[in-house]
């Protein structure tokens, strides 16, 4: 008999993260299931970066268990990490792009990194430029694109290596109204193929602009959940 | 591992200039140690090839009755060590002194008996030239033998500086690897640190501590071996304009200027790449554990 709901693959139990005496996330506990789309906003400082952090270890919780596709993170050893970062994608508001090499350098370093054949990282990284229409830009260097291509250029890298989990932090946050479109669109287009999607923002119409649940963080702390027609449960 | 070797060989050509400075200071390393190998070795030669024709006078008592010398010779011959004998006779002693003086050969028409002993002159067995004091002086201990001579004070001289310089070789070849260790881990260090943001970015993205860190070994490796090739050819060429001059002023001794053996040629190169890579060793493991 299946499951009335996918099974969770995010998993949050009273985690608190603090930087000195301030508390960045206070007791958070949350369930996100597989295949769900999840807005997590609050004002700025409410804890949303922090919270994608701890879920690809760019930061370790103080308190709590943080369970990620299976991993319980605060066991996790650090050369396990890389095997953690590579079921996610991770899209950042600055792109994080490294300026001296190639759109396709950058793209292909995902699989590159996962020790994919050769052959197969050149047919996948051209796959995913067209997706994301940046296929006459593969030489370019990051430098010489725009905001909006260099967004495109990380979602392509977030992509490449078929996450199960897409993190996104403030993905649209830098981009004018056309080419934050065309990377939402790219994004749901990833949920759409069964990906997890968490988006971080503070950006109302980009929440409104997809149906999604959504997280509600301030001053570090769980808030509210706004569910939607998603299924699945988001419990606290 | 084509991938890292290009990623070394792309991260080279970004850093030009860091990298010819790390290549030619691990050159410069391997040159002075290489030169004071190439001065040991031939040096040793040198010390070998003058052992090796060394002859032992035993020069024989004055007026030492004729049935004695036979004893003397007996006793000589049956001593393992000895290769050959000739005896020379007061009057071939003369003549031999005579001939070498040449045009000088007149001042000796005044002298009124000769002075010159009876000698045997002994050459040894090829490898007992380090043990000519101990067979001196067990030839002197022979009834008869007024004395023993050979240039052992001269050997000896040449064969303690030679050791000398063998130590201070030894302890250059520390003091500069250690300098060559020091200049590769800060080239890599300031490359590491150049290139900061790009490793945190590759750590994002999945990528393991291992797949960072192995171009940095190759290109610390290719340094060495290059920083090797370069200082042993410097060191060759260097050897190919000299040696010509010091076959033509130590060939009379019997000598030929050799440069080092294939074996240490590969030595050299084979530390010079282990240099490299205790540098690149020392500055990941040090940025590591402060990223």
């Amino acid at each position: 008999m299946q499951p009335a709901h996918p099974p969770a693959i995010i998993r949050l139990y009273r985690v608190t993260r603090r930087y000195g005496v301030q508390k960045a996330l206070d007791a958070v506990s949350l369930e996100i299931p597989a295949n769900a789309f999840v807005f997590v906003t609050g004002p700025s400082g409410a804890g949303k970066t922090t919270l994608l952090k701890l879920l690809y270890l760019g930061l370790k919780a103080n308190e709590g268990q943080v369970i990620v596709d299976g991993m319980n993170l605060a066991r996790m050893d650090r050369h396990r990490i890389p095997i953690l970062r590579r079921r996610l994608g991770i899209i950042f508001q600055d792109y994080k792009l490294i300026a001296t090499r190639s759109v396709y350098e950058n793209v292909a370093l995902v699989l590159e990194a996962a020790g994919t054949p050769h052959r197969a990282i050149a047919a996948g990284v051209n796959s995913v430029l067209r997706t994301v229409g940046m296929e006459k830009r593969r030489d370019a260097l990051p430098p010489s694109l725009s905001g909006g291509e260099q967004q495109r250029v990380a979602v392509a890298r977030a992509l490449v290596g078929e996450p199960r989990i897409l993190l996104a932090d403030e993905p649209t946050g830098s981009l004018d109204s056309v080419s934050a479109g065309v990377v939402m669109d790219l994004i749901t287009r990833f949920h759409q193929r069964g990906g997890t999607v968490l988006v971080a923002t503070h950006d109302q119409h980009l929440i409104r602009s997809v149906p999604a649940r959504v997280i509600h963080l301030e001053g570090g702390k769980l808030v509210e959940i706004l569910p939607c027609s998603d299924p699945g449960p988001l419990d606290r | 591992m084509h991938l890292h070797l290009r990623k070394a060989l792309q991260d080279m050509r970004n850093n030009r200039f860091l990298n010819a400075i790390t290549v030619a200071t691990i050159a410069l390393a391997v040159i002075i140690v290489g030169a004071f190998s190439l001065f040991v070795i031939n040096a040793g030669d040198l010390l070998n090839t003058w052992r090796q024709g060394l002859r032992l006078m035993v020069y024989l008592e004055d007026g030492l009755p004729p049935d004695r010398r036979p004893r003397i010779e007996d006793t000589l011959r049956r001593m393992p060590e000895i290769e050959r004998l000739q005896f020379i006779s007061k009057e071939a002693a003369m003549a031999l002194l005579r001939s070498q003086m040449s045009r000088h050969a007149a001042l000796l028409d005044g002298l009124t008996q000769n002075p010159l002993p009876e000698a045997y002159e002994v050459e040894v067995r090829h490898g007992v030239e380090r043990q000519m004091e101990s067979l001196a002086e067990r030839i002197e201990q022979i009834a008869g033998v007024e004395e023993v001579a050979y240039g052992k004070q001269w050997i000896k001289r040449f064969g303690g500086l030679v050791e000398l310089l063998g130590i201070i070789g030894y302890a250059l070849t520390g003091l500069f690897s250690g300098a060559a260790v020091f200049f590769v881990a800060n080239t890599i260090r300031l490359i590491l640190y150049g290139r900061r943001e790009e490793l945190e970015i590759m750590r994002l993205v999945g990528a393991s501590e291992r797949f960072i860190r192995t171009p940095f070994y190759i290109q610390a490796l290719l340094q060495g071996f290059m920083g090797g090739l370069v200082g042993i050819g410097t060191l060759y060429l260097v050897y190919r304009f000299t040696a010509g001059d010091m076959a033509a002023t130590l060939g009379g001794f019997g000598f030929s200027f050799r440069f080092l053996p294939w074996t240490a040629v590969a030595g050299a190169v084979l530390s010079a790449m282990v240099v490299g890579w205790l540098g690149c060793f020392a500055s990941l493991k040090q940025f590591i554990a402060s990223s």
